[in-house]
Formats: C-alpha cells, structure tokens, sequence
C-alpha cells in the first residue's frame, strides 16, 4: 500500500489520429535494461534459457515468448520487457537496471507508416533492410529513440526516453498531420 | 494566345488569378508563366541592374526572368522570388512583379538603363571607393535600395514545409527518354527505383517528338511506360521534383513541390525538402536550350524556340500570331513547323549556318543573323542581316531562339569535378566517374536524338545493375529510328549595341570582354566581376555563352577556358523547406521533469538548462521581482525547510566486479575504499589534466555504484565512460549505463529537512544516514533511496524514487514543506545558496581550470599509478603556482555589483586586457549575508585573500572596487550541514 | 555522409559524433613520460588523403568505432569497433 500515485510518462489522451494513421500511448510495463559484463554472455544465456525461455539478442534482433520479450537495444544492452520474475540471478553476470518508468512507449499503425517515419528518422525502413521482429536505434527528430518492428507491416513501437515524450509526440503528430494532408487532397 | 484543341491542360477546370492587381483567367494544367502568355501578358518583371522590361524566356527551371512574388495568404507569407515558370496555376492564385519602382509597366529606375555606360562590370568596385566615409552611409544603404530580388515579407512562416528520408536501390533523376527507359529496366530487375522528374508529368521532351519507339508514337509510349512503371510495388514515381544536389555515400538533396502548386493550406506543406540515400543513380537530367546573344535580345517575347514549342503542346498556348526563329539547330526548324502547324505565322527562319535547308514552307534567311530588335515592353520587330550585309526589316510578335544545348550536368559536378568540352558534340560533359555509382544517360550525357537517349538509358541502367549485384532482366531496349541532329553552335552576334547574356543579372557580352581586358582572365574570377551566373538562376542559360565569349575574348578556346565550380543547389532551396520542424520549439526537444506540471501550475517560469527545463522560481503573492521570490526561498532552506527537483542532474549506474578499479581510474580520488551505505565527492579530469566534472559517487552494493554528474555534463560524461570502458578497458567486468530516466530526485534542505524526511517513512534515526551517507528505505510505501548529500550547506537529503513517482511525491514533499513554514526554491535560489557555500559549477569548471585551481588538489590521488588525466595534470604550466586560483569576492562598499563575466585588476591597475588578472565566474545578492558576493579566479588568488582589487565589466560599464576572500562565505566549517 | 557501423550497418552521418584522430585511442602508459603524452595529446599528422579517426553511433548503438576514410574523395572506406583492438591501455 504506497501513499504515492504512478503517473504515467505521458498524461493526456492515449491514443492522436490524422487520417488513416493513429499513434497509440502504450501503458507503462516492466522494463529491465540488462547489459552484460565483457565475456560473460554464455553464463548469461544459460540462465535467461532457464528463466525465460530466450537467450541475449544478437544486434538488432528481438527474442520473445508469449509472457517476455527481450529487445536489442545497443551494445551489449538489450530490454526485457514484461518479466515480473526476480531477476537476481542474472546478478552476476550483468548490469541490471529498472528502466519502467524510464521509457515512453508508442505504437505507430496505420498504412503510412514508413511515410510518417520518413519526415522524423533517416533509418531505411525498407523490408528488405529492416525486417520483422527487429530493433534499431536512431534519430525521431533530434530524439534518440529505438524502432521496434513486429511481424505485421502495419504497425512499429517506438520507445524514447520518458522526459522527451510529450516532444516526441509533438513531432510525430506533426508529421503525421503533414502525411494526412497530403492523402486527402491526394498529393 | 489559347490554341483551340492544344495542350493537355484541362479545359472544363478555369481558374481566376489576378498578376499584379489585374484578374486573368487560366486552366487546370497551367503554369503562371503559360496562363500569362495565354493572356498576351509578355512583360512579366524588370531587369536586375539596368531596370528593363523582361519576359518569360523559358519553360522550365533555368528560366532567369520570371521571378514573382507570390502572395500565400491567409496562411503563409508571401515567397518571392517564386519562378512563373515552375509554378501550377491555381484557383485565386496572386502574383505580382518584383524589381521595380511605381508601376512595372513604368519603372523609376529604368533610368539605370540610361546610365547603363557608367554600370559596366566592376561598376561597384570601381565607383563606390573613395571617400571611404561614404560607404557606410551613403552607398550601401543606395546599393541595397536599388539592389537584391524580391524583398522578404518578414512575416512569421504559418504554412508548414516538411523534409523527409528516403532510401532506394536506384535513383533515376530525370524521366525522359533515358530516364524511362533505365526507370523501367532497373525497376524488372528488381531494383528498389524512385523515379523524380521536375515537372507535373513524366516523358519530357517525347511529348513533342513527333517520332516512333518500338512502333508506337512517342506519346503512347510515354503512357503505356508510365502506367507500368506506376503499377510496380518497387518504383515509387515522384513529379514535382528536382534534385538539388549530389553529396557524400550516396545521398543526393531534391526539393518536392506540394502544397505550393494549391491554395495555401494550414496543414499541407508547401514543399519537402528530401535526403535520397542511393545505392546508385542515373543522372537523365536532359539538356536546356542554349540562347544566341544579338543585341537587345532581352525583349519580353523573346524566348528560347524549345520553350514556344513546349508551351504549345503542354498548354496550347502561342507566344504570338507572328513569330520569327533564330536558330541554328535542326530542332529550331521542326519547331518552327509545329508553331506554324498550330496556326501560327513563320515570318522568318533566321539560321546562321549557310547548309541550312527549310524544313517547310517559311521564309529561310541562310546565313544570316538577327542584329536588331524593336519593341519597348514586347518584341515588335526585327532587323536581319544576310551574309552580304543586306538588311531586312520585319515586324513580328515573337522571336524564338536555339543556338544548341547545354547538358544539365550539373549534379556530377558537384564533389568536385569540373565539366569537359566536347568539341565534336559542342557542349560540356562531365568526366567518369565524378560522383561514385552515378551514371549519365541521355542529353544529360550528350545523346541528343531519342533514338540514342533510349539506348544509354538501357545502357546506364545495365551498368547501374551490375553496381547492385542485379541480374539484366530480359527486357529489350526500346527502339527508335536514328536521326542525325545537326547543330552547330552560334554564340554571339557581332556588333555594337548590347547583348545579354545573363539576363537575370544584367550580364552583357561588353561586360564579359571588359573584364577580360581588365585582366579578369579566369572563368573564376570573370564571374565575380562580371556577376555573371550569380542569380538565383545560376546562370543555367547562360554559363556556356559566357564562357565562349571569355574564350573569345583571351584566344583560349572553351576547352582551356573551362567552367566555374558547380554548388548545390541545382535549384533555389527555400530555407523554410530545409529547415523545416525547426521552426519554435521544434529546434530542439524539450526535457520535462516529473514536477514540471506542479511547477507550472505555481506560476514558476520554466528556464532552459541544456534541454532540460527547470524551475526558475516560485513567485507569491506580493512579489513583484525575481529577486524578492529568491530571497525568501533561500530562506526557507536557510531557516526551515527547501525542496528542490535534482532530476536532471545524470545518474550513471557502474556494476561488475571491475566496477570500483574502473572508477579509480576515471575518478582524479579513489573511490574503491568508499564502503556500501556511503557516497563519496569526486572529480573526473579530461585526459590532458583539466577538469571534466564533479559529482557524487555512491556505493549500492559490493558490486554496484551509481554516480552523479551535473546537468550540464551528463551527456558528455556518459560517452566519456563509455570511450574509456570500450577502448582503455574492454575486459575489465563491468557494464554502465544511464538510469538518468529511471528516478525522480528531489533535494529536501534545511534545519528542517530531517523532520520532513523522516515522517516520509518508519523509523528513520538521524544516526542511520549520516552526512555522506545513504540508505535505502520506503518513502510513502515506494522504494526509494535516501541520499544524505548537500549542494546548500544546510542538512540536506536527496530523495530519488522511480521515476513515475516522483509527480506524486513532489506534491508530498511540498505539502509537508509549506506545512513547516518552507516550500520550493528554484535554480535561482539554487544557485544562491552554491554560492554561498563556495560550491562550483560548469561556470569555474569551465574547461581552463584544474584541481588545483579550484582548491582541489588533494582529489588528485598520489596512491594510484594512473587515472584519466593523471599524466595530463602533472605537466608543468598546470601545476604553476601562479596559476588563477578560485577566490571568493565582495563589493567593499557591501552594495555594488560584481557581474560574472567581468574581469578582475589590481585596484591600482589601468584596466586593459594586457593588466588582467582575473575574472568573476558567478555572482549573486546573497541575502543571507545582505551583500553582494561572486566567485572568481585570480592570480595566486589564495595568498590574497583580504587585498582589494578591481573588478571591471567593460561590456556592461560597471566597475566595482572589491575584496578577495575565501571562496566559502557562509558556514566556512560545514558545520551546519556535516552535523 | 553514410557510416558503416560495424554493429548496425551502414547509417546517415547525423547519427554519429566525432572525436577525433585514432591517436587518442592509443593511451600512452602513465609513466611514458611528457614527451609520449604530449605526442598524444596534441600532436597531429593532419595529412590529406587516408585517415582513421574515432567516432562514436551516438544516437544509435553508443558503440566507439575507428572510421577510415578519405579526406580527398570523402570515400568512407570502413569501420571496426574500438574495444576490438584487442589491448588494455587502462593502468
């Protein structure tokens, strides 16, 4: 029983829509950034297979069970999203940071996703460049954010820091606006 | 004049605009520059420099006179500038005429045409000289009156631009002939192709051709291409679009016309400005037809032959009912049988070259040449000159023009290379390989008859392929019958009276010749005398005759004479699309803090600190300065109880077995000895021994540590750990990472900071977490850390908790504070109460200082062998004793003001730059101590603690006799916050 | 500018930082003496043609890499990964 409130990294409606595309605010969820000490991935893995079911993503790549996902998210640093399981275990192998709050979590959808993304990220978003289940850093504007995909086309998680994600939404839903525009006067 | 049955403009579709006050009427599918000659209006704009009447010359891009302002009201301001030429038509649209004074039709400063003896080349350098005064008041404010194009509305931009990324296989930038048929070639072979053109349709100068390819006419080709081309999910097709420049790996700039084209709008952008990463590209630019210079060959209605023939079958629309032709190109001939075709009367087919045969039935004057023309604000006559000296008057309406093409190479040259004459095809061509991957094809590459553009398209394409490790589809090369196009280039027509060459900058062919008999020999410098080529148009129609008569002029020949450098933009780039979401805040993102909302909601104004915003202060009821509202915040942390957000300060979590040998070696002091439970002061130096940042180290656990940096260093610290761990130390156990994000912290000081922390949680004694310490407790039911540092001098406690707490517990903490007779100070108060203290920030550590100035130099540990920076710091000039050293000053009449910034003398000195000594670093009223007190540097600063001397703010005009003391002003002993 | 990040491929200029020349990968051992550390600190060839500086993916992986590229033609020849380079230079 806390006397405290959680308030989420964006306040506000939780989901803008222009035209055909929407970004959805996605509700706060576990988030363990785990980064792995210099020769120690196998000792690692070996207890994430146990525990999870996964082993460390290779770059880019995102791993995932029905209940855990584990995202690449740079260097030797990858996400475990959704374990409430103790993770103490991984101790010894492992920087292990809280990083639930940290992060602001939007999914874009809609049919003109890679256009919207366009006016924000200069990442090639071309299927045959970055597929399903993967991960990649980059730029939204000026804002460091990490580009998940799924196995359907139509829609990508966005994660950036939760200090800058009233700007980033900013920046989407004005990119989207201009993407909108566009569409209905069929330009 | 509107052709009945011509052009595939959209007749059902009328639209209204009004050019300079007077309503016309035009069609969907026009151009302002062909609704504008649709209506007879031939004047359009005045010259740059002399003020004359200038015409459409053009149908595309390169055009150099048909520059308008165009008004985009309700919801952007007005572009000038804006090329008639490239502009659709739409209904409403508003324009009108630059560069005059009082009405276009009469101009004020046509008078420069009458001085036009005195405005000859180097006219600036050579006239506004002497009296030197003179320049700043007289002739500068003349020169900027009467010069420049189109004036800025200075309104604020409301109609939004966009810029955006796009990655393909191939790039096809042009789609004519070549660009089609290497579009269609690559994109079967599977190739990820964007196609972009610069007009509204795809097929360029084929529209015209009245020729077969692959036994269809030209135009059928066009659409069945253009239909498959747009049914393939590979080929994205992008009209509107010119490339604007060739850069770095593959990645070329285009400018797209969008919602310029329409009415304005509030959520259309009016252009996009796109980065293209390519693997490779074919260049299919084509080639733009070259002018002949003749005298007074600038009158509106005069245009290029290519430019008539386009407005005709795009648009339907005649020049004139009476045109004549002076070309010297084959095309110029079947041009003038199309004008003719359309009901148009060929006066005259002037062509220079004495081989020339009528391709019809006109009158052909061979080996002649047009050496006068009549006509004040449009052409209505020429002068014809045979080979042997007859003349021949004629009256006209319009004069066409085609003296050749000039290749539109432009985009290869630009990292770097320089353009080489061809002699036999008579124009310049860029060298191989002069952009990596790009490959010419068509006119662009000098391929000037359709059946040769469509065989270097598939050629281009081929070659294209192999780059991308594609297999050559089974897709045949289109087929055009061969023809043979005769041109033969006719530059200039001798003779006395001027002839232009750069219509856009008031460049004639005497301009040209003088500067080369001025000794302004090299194209280069030519072209800065002359201005030639230096308008918005850059001197696309223009540049190749220049050079022919610079040529001309010094005996060189084209080839030695070579071209000026090619810079992007291909095109004039409006700012607004290249900087678009820039504009506001869109400059940069803003951090917010987990009490920003409660900040705001209490009227404190947000001050930026990097990008992260903070509180400034909290005002109240009463208070009618900044000043007022710091002072007593102050005194809360003095007399009761502050808090204040430290969020933004970073959080660096370090952990792994190597942990603590890591922080030894990136810390100046040791930080392995600190035990869990304790937090330790530190100073990072870079390695050549000055100081990076301070900040707070705390041992979590036997293998965890979490360390602080300031708010401004945060980002610069965390890659300096990670330089140092991934390149000094890579098998070293141990990981780091930001958890900046994760935890809301929040200072709670004064002699009532322990009350209030301690009914946060259960059983907290003051003997559990003594000063330097931290504990880790449930503050309020959540899970927090309890730190027990200072930045006051008061008793001081952080409090961090996960970051989605840290709303809810700064309403906790401020309610409780208030309660005590305390509340929130901001960064204002903040920085008073550091000051106070003698506490440091990016304001002394500013990069020229090193611990020892500070004070510091017991933080560089002699234990340990080596650290980051040890080596650096041991150097002689910074171990010299007569180094600035951090002092604390006074105003000795305890009332005037030290300003940060200001610079510090002897107080007998003169103060010039040569006598200082030092310099003020930070400065406040401390309200505490009811004067004014500073940090600063002075030299051998600590063996002069008592002397007087002299601070001086040359910028504001404040000069300030003070005292030297001891940096720490208040509490010297720590006493209040240590016990 | 296109950069070849050995971890993420090849990616825009603008999702990097540079730090400078290789040099200051090359950390002097702390007794080397002034004239090693002053050679490290600030002495530079600064030759056209071929260099190898270090950059970091600031915005996309944080990996420290060592670029090679032409200053001449801007040909961005390769990168690898810094802590790759297989020694400790830490004391």
């Amino acid at each position: 029983m806390t006397d405290l409130s959680l308030t989420p990294p964006v306040t506000g409606p939780s989901d803008i829509s222009y035209g055909a595309m929407q970004i959805r605010i996605d509700a706060p969820q576990n988030i363990t950034a785990i980064l792995p000490y210099p020769n120690c991935l196998d000792a690692l893995d070996t207890i994430l297979k146990s525990d999870f079911g996964l082993r460390f993503p290779a770059p880019s790549e995102v791993v995932s069970t029905d209940a855990v996902r584990l995202i690449w998210n740079g260097l030797d640093h990858a996400l475990l999203l959704g374990a409430s399981a103790p993770l103490a275990a991984l101790a010894p192998y492992a920087l292990l940071a809280d990083q639930s709050g940290a992060l602001a979590r939007f999914t874009l959808t809609g049919p003109d996703l890679v256009d919207v993304l366009a006016r924000l990220c200069p990442l090639d978003m071309r299927p045959s460049v970055f597929g399903p289940q993967r991960a990649a850093g980059s730029l939204l504007g000026h804002i460091d954010a990490l580009f998940v995909t799924s196995d359907d086309r139509d829609h990508i998680e966005i994660f950036v820091m939760r200090s800058m994600a009233q700007s980033a939404l900013v920046e989407l839903a004005h990119a989207m606006q201009g993407v909108a525009a566009r569409k209905s006067a069929a330009l | 004049m509107r052709v009945e049955g011509k052009g595939r403009i959209n007749r059902d579709k009328p639209l209204k605009f009004t050019f300079d006050g007077k309503t016309y009427q035009g069609f969907e599918g026009d151009t302002l520059a062909s609704a504008l000659l649709a209506n007879d209006v031939a004047l359009v704009g005045r010259s740059f420099k002399y003020h004359r009447p200038r015409g459409i010359v053009t149908a595309g891009s390169d055009d150099p006179n048909g520059l308008v302002e165009l008004s985009r009201g309700p919801y952007g301001a007005a572009i000038p500038n804006t090329r008639a030429t490239m502009q659709s038509l739409y209904e409403g649209l508003d324009a009108k005429s630059q560069n005059h004074l009082g009405p276009l039709g009469f101009d004020l400063l046509a008078v420069n045409d009458l001085a036009a003896p005195f405005l000859s080349a180097g006219f600036y350098y050579k006239t506004f000289m002497w009296p030197r005064r003179f320049w700043e008041a007289v002739y500068e404010p003349l020169i900027r009156r009467a010069a420049g194009l189109g004036r800025l509305s200075r309104e604020m931009e409301a109609e939004p631009s966009e810029k955006a990324f796009a990655h393909c296989d191939l790039l096809v930038i042009g789609a004519g002939p070549a660009g089609l048929t290497a579009a269609l070639v690559a994109a079967e072979a599977g190739a990820d192709v964007i196609l972009v053109d610069e007009n509204t349709e795809l097929g360029g100068r084929l529209w015209l051709e009245d020729v077969v390819i692959d036994d269809r006419p030209a135009q059928t080709w066009v659409t069945q291409i253009w239909a498959k081309l747009s049914a393939m999910p590979n080929v994205r097709i992008m009209p509107r679009c010119t490339v604007t420049g060739a850069y770095d790996g593959g990645t070329y700039g285009m400018i797209e016309r969008v919602g310029i084209d329409h009415a304005p709008s509030d959520t259309i952008p009016r252009e996009c400005f796109w980065r293209i990463t390519a693997r490779a590209a074919i260049l299919a630019t084509g080639a733009v037809e070259r002018p002949i210079a003749f005298a007074d060959n600038d009158r509106p209605a005069i245009m290029m032959a290519g430019a008539m023939r386009a407005y005709l079958d795009r648009h339907g629309v005649l020049p004139a009912r009476k045109i004549a032709l002076f070309v010297s190109t084959d095309q110029g001939h079947r041009d003038a049988l199309a004008l003719q075709a359309a009901g148009a009367t060929i006066a005259a087919v002037i062509d220079p070259r004495s081989d020339a045969t009528a391709f019809g039935d006109y009158p052909l004057y061979r080996s002649a040449e047009v050496v006068a023309t009549r006509g004040r604000k449009r052409i209505s006559g020429i002068t014809i000159r045979d080979a042997s000296g007859k003349t021949t008057d004629l009256d006209i309406g319009a004069l066409g023009i085609s003296g050749g093409w000039n290749p539109n190479i432009h985009l290869a040259c630009h990292m770097g290379a320089r353009a080489i004459w061809h002699a036999e095809k008579s124009c310049f061509l860029a060298p191989e390989g002069a952009v990596p991957a790009l490959t010419y094809a068509g006119s662009a590459a000098g391929y000037f008859s359709t059946a040769e553009c469509l065989t270097s398209g598939f050629a281009a394409a081929i070659k294209a392929l192999s780059e991308l490790g594609l297999t050559p589809p089974h897709t045949p090369c289109p087929i055009a019958p061969p023809s043979h196009e005769r041109a033969k280039p006719h530059w200039v027509v001798s003779g006395k009276k001027r002839a232009w060459i750069d219509f856009a900058n008031d460049v004639t062919t005497k301009d040209i010749r003088l500067a080369a008999q001025e000794g302004y020999q090299s194209v280069e410098h030519m072209k800065r005398y002359t201005t030639q080529g230096m308008a918005p148009d850059q001197g696309r129609s223009s540049n190749t005759t220049a050079i022919a008569v610079l040529a001309d002029a010094t005996g060189r020949g084209i080839a030695e004479t070579g071209t000026t450098t090619y810079r992007p933009p291909f095109v004039p780039v409006s700012l607004g699309a290249i900087g678009a979401g820039a504009q506001g805040k869109g400059f940069a993102p803003e951090r917010l803090t987990t009490s920003h909302a409660a900040s705001v909601a209490r009227g404190a104004p947000m001050v930026a600190t990097g990008l992260w915003y903070r509180a400034s202060y909290f005002p109240q009821n009463g208070e009618t300065t900044w000043l007022q509202s710091c002072n007593r915040e102050v005194g809360y942390v003095r007399n009761s109880v502050g808090v204040v957000d430290v969020s933004t300060l970073g959080k660096i979590a370090v952990s792994g077995p190597d942990a603590a040998r890591f922080l030894d070696f990136v810390y100046s002091n040791i930080m392995s000895t600190l035990p869990e439970g304790r937090v330790r002061y530190g100073l990072m130096l870079r390695e050549d021994g000055f100081v990076m940042d301070d900040g707070t180290c705390a041992r979590i656990g036997s293998y965890d540590y979490v360390i602080t940096t300031t708010t401004a260093a945060a980002a610069e610290v965390m890659a300096h750990l990670e330089f140092v761990a991934q390149v000094f130390c890579p098998n070293w156990k141990l990981s780091l990472t930001s958890t900046t994000e994760a935890w809301a912290q929040f200072a709670v000081a004064g002699p009532k900071a322990f009350d209030l922390v301690s009914g946060l949680t259960t059983g907290l004694l003051r003997e559990d977490l003594p000063f330097m310490g931290w504990v880790a407790r449930d503050v309020l039911g959540v899970p927090a850390r309890i730190f027990r540092i200072s930045f006051s001098g008061e008793e001081g406690y952080e409090i961090a908790v996960p970051v989605g707490y840290g709303a809810s517990l700064y309403d906790a903490l401020l309610t409780r504070a208030e309660a005590m007779g305390g509340g929130p100070y901001g960064v204002e108060a903040l920085n008073v109460l550091r000051l106070e203290k003698g506490f440091i920030t990016h304001a002394e550590i500013n990069g020229r200082v090193t611990a020892g100035d500070l004070g510091m130099a017991g933080l560089l540990s002699k234990k340990k062998s080596d650290f980051i920076g040890r080596a650096g710091a041991a150097r002689e000039g910074l171990l010299d004793p007569a180094r600035p050293a951090l002092i604390g000053l006074r105003p000795v009449d305890d009332r005037s003001k030290i300003l940060a910034g200001g610079h510090l003398f002897e107080a007998d000195a003169k103060p010039i730059r040569e006598s200082s000594k030092g310099y003020v670093s930070s400065a406040c009223f401390s309200p505490t101590l009811g004067h004014p007190i500073a940090l600063g540097f002075f030299v051998e600063g600590r063996a002069r603690h008592g002397d007087q001397v002299k601070m001086v703010d040359h910028l504001r005009g404040q000069e300030t006799l003070c005292e030297i003391c001891p940096p720490v002003f208040f509490d010297p002993d720590g006493g209040r916050m240590r016990d | 500018m296109r950069i070849p990040c050995p971890i993420c491929g090849e990616r825009d200029s603008r999702e990097f930082r540079p730090k400078g020349d290789i040099t200051y990968a090359d950390r002097p051992a702390a007794e080397a003496g002034n004239a090693a550390w002053h050679s490290y600190l600030h002495l530079r060839d600064n030759q056209p043609g071929e260099i190898v500086e270090i950059w970091r993916h600031a915005h996309g992986c944080g990996a420290w890499i060592s670029v090679t590229r032409n200053t001449v033609s801007h040909a961005v020849l390769g990168a690898k990964l810094l802590r790759d380079r297989g020694q400790d230079h830490a004391g």
